[in-house]
């Protein structure tokens, strides 16, 4: 990955990062510091993996976990999670209201000021564009989410089809600030 | 003869928007100030419309299912007979620098964010078609 002078800013606080999928998570570092600065706290939305797997993969590279707060989509989808004290566990990945209200509660509660979105590619396997694009553009003009710097990951080698990732790509693009490429 | 010339002057507005609440608000404040409304719920029906009616401007929802209002701005610029086309996007979402910049490349004249100000939006309307 290049390095970047200065981290990601704009208006709207959307970015979309284009990664390979194997890449990201050696990288997550390098996109905390894209993010902003470590005093950041960062609402992590995972649709690739449960809760367990992130946090425990992040701990094994050495990745200081206490700034991130999670909201694990895909836990509750299979078996009950007791509580904890740094995750919601939402149904699933269809329901986007949900996702947002999770969101909503790690901003107004957690007080996360970032979010991370792992990953928009995956949630195409749930919801088509127009849906992912409704939700993007609440997240871009309600209030609290409105100040938050929002990056999207988004897979390069992503397994949905290409037409209908790179419609998405084009979509997303027109309100993001910055389209990051590593 | 002068009903009959203030009928021809009447200039036409499409309004693409897959919300049926928001083409019947849009109608009544347009229709008001003396426009014609020809509606469209989607991209596809937007399109299939311009085959045989030519509106003076283009209201087109950004987010609506199926084409996108994206793209079905690039469908009517492709057309040589649509190409010229004076399109305003409705979104709800601000565009970025960069999308404002894709805006000028589409040859998009304005964008309107929901909620909009009815003032506002006749303003606008008339600064592009008059």
């Amino acid at each position: 990955m290049g390095e970047r002078k200065n981290n990601v800013s704009g208006k709207n606080r959307l970015f979309l990062l284009l990664t390979k999928e194997d890449e990201y998570v050696t990288n997550f570092d390098k996109i905390i510091k894209l993010i902003g600065d470590g005093n950041k706290k960062i609402c992590y939305v995972t649709i690739t993996r449960p809760y367990e797997d992130t946090i425990n993969e992040l701990k094994n590279m050495d990745i200081d976990t206490s700034n991130l707060f999670f909201v694990d989509t895909l836990t509750s989808y299979y078996m009950e999670h007791p509580p904890v004290d740094n995750c919601i566990f939402v149904d699933g990945p269809t329901d986007l209201t949900k996702m947002k209200n999770a969101i909503k509660t790690a901003i107004n509660e957690e007080k996360c000021n970032a979010i991370i979105f792992d990953t928009i590619s995956k949630l195409m396997i749930y919801k088509g564009i127009s849906s992912i694009v409704r939700f993007t553009h609440e997240l871009l003009s309600e209030n609290g989410e409105r100040k938050t710097k929002k990056m999207f990951l988004l897979q390069k080698n992503s397994d949905i089809e290409k037409e209908e990732h790179q419609r998405l790509i084009s979509d997303l693009s027109m309100f993001a600030d910055e389209i990051i490429d590593i | 003869m002068r009903d009959i010339l203030i009928i021809m002057a009447k200039r036409k507005i499409m309004i693409v928007d897959d919300e049926e609440s928001l083409i019947a608000l849009l109608t009544a404040i347009l229709e008001e100030e003396g426009y014609e409304v020809i509606p469209a719920i989607n991209g596809e029906e937007a399109l299939e419309k311009l085959k045989t009616v030519k509106p003076d401007l283009m209201l087109l929802d950004m987010m609506m299912p199926g084409m996108s209002g994206r793209e079905t701005c690039e469908n009517i610029r492709k057309n040589p007979k649509t190409e010229n086309l004076k399109i305003a996007f409705v979104t709800v979402a601000k565009f970025s620098e960069a999308g404002k910049g894709k805006l000028d490349s589409m040859k998009v004249s304005d964008y309107i964010t929901k909620p909009f100000d009815n003032d506002d939006l006749l303003k606008r309307i008339k600064k592009i078609i008059g």
